[in-house]
């Protein structure tokens, strides 16, 4: 199948040609792509063959030797899926029903799950 | 200054007269622009060389919101869910039964902006989510809300030219680099597959 990816210019100069990548999570290149030169405010849609196997969790983009106003976006990592969980996946056992309780005034936030 | 308002004509120009120090009457007035994105010139006579003057119109071109969506966690782990993106309470986006993931670039009409001549105005984003609970952090965003203005306007005291251009630059300003940037925003519409577990990729 094939993945479409946008690219636009947001800037004010008319941007130089460059490669886009398609990178697996060891930033392997799956597939690579020319992006044209854009003027302001235009945008392309490419599309990039991606052959998914079912095992690959996370996939990214990248221009590359792109030097442009701000570099911030110059990349996007799109999420897959995990891995088939094997196990039991939930709380954990023994939670009380009303997780959230105030104990001596404060609240035991880790009863709840993950700690942020 | 003592100043009297006429509406010579709606459609060109307000006109106002006024008596300057000397105690002549002096007329100025405002008309539209002969160029640019509805700009306008004020004329204030007897000095025949015009003032361009900021307007909405002419602040704001092609304004746009660029969000961003992350996860902490794979996207089986995930459910559909909706999601409202606001501008000023005006609807931008939203996603309906999906899982927005990456960033998103959305264009917005210029008088959905607020905008100035000087200092950056405050404007509203808001993004709406219906899934879980209030209290989860299973994803997380961010926005970038980006306008192309003709010029603006920054007071500044330097010794020189260059001293005060590099003074008044306390948010980021593109003038003249381009600035490609990646976008999601046909991948989530396109993109469906099947995983091996037999999630659906949206």
């Amino acid at each position: 199948m094939d993945i479409p990816v946008m690219v636009a210019n947001l800037g004010e100069a008319t941007s130089s040609p460059v490669r886009l990548l398609m990178l697996g999570e060891k930033n392997e290149v799956l597939a690579t792509t020319q992006v044209p030169a854009l003027n302001p405010g235009a945008d392309k849609t490419l599309r990039m063959p991606f052959d998914y196997d079912g095992k690959l969790a996370q996939l990214t983009f990248r221009l590359e030797e792109n030097h442009d106003f701000d570099a911030s976006n110059d990349s996007l990592t799109l999420t897959l899926w995990g891995p088939k969980p094997t196990g039991y996946v939930g709380p954990e056992p023994g939670l009380p029903k009303v997780p959230l309780e105030a104990e001596g005034g404060r609240l035991e936030w880790s009863r709840v799950g993950r700690a942020v | 200054m003592v100043g009297s308002r006429y509406h010579i004509s709606q459609e060109s120009f307000l006109a106002t007269l006024a008596l300057d120090s000397s105690g002549a009457v002096r007329l100025s007035y405002v008309g539209a622009a002969d160029y640019g994105p509805d700009a306008l010139w004020l004329v204030r006579l007897a000095d025949k060389s015009p003032i361009m003057m900021p307007s909405l119109e002419a602040m704001s071109r092609t304004p746009g919101l660029q969000c961003n969506s992350a996860w902490e966690d794979t996207r089986n782990n995930y459910r559909p869910h909706g999601v409202l993106l606001t501008a000023n309470d005006v609807w931008v986006k939203a996603f309906q039964n999906t899982v927005p993931d990456g960033r998103y670039l959305f264009r917005l009409n210029p008088h959905q902006i607020f905008t100035s001549s000087g200092q950056p105005m405050p404007n509203r984003v808001a993004m709406h989510t219906w899934h879980m609970n209030p209290g989860h952090y299973a994803t997380s965003s961010n926005y970038e809300l980006i306008v192309r203005t003709a010029w603006s306007e920054h007071y500044a005291f330097a010794a020189t030219e260059e001293e005060a251009r590099r003074g008044v630059g306390t948010y980021l300003v593109n003038h003249d680099q381009p600035d490609l940037g990646i976008f999601a925003n046909a991948t989530i519409s396109q993109l469906k597959c099947r995983s091996p577990a037999g999630w659906t990729f949206r």
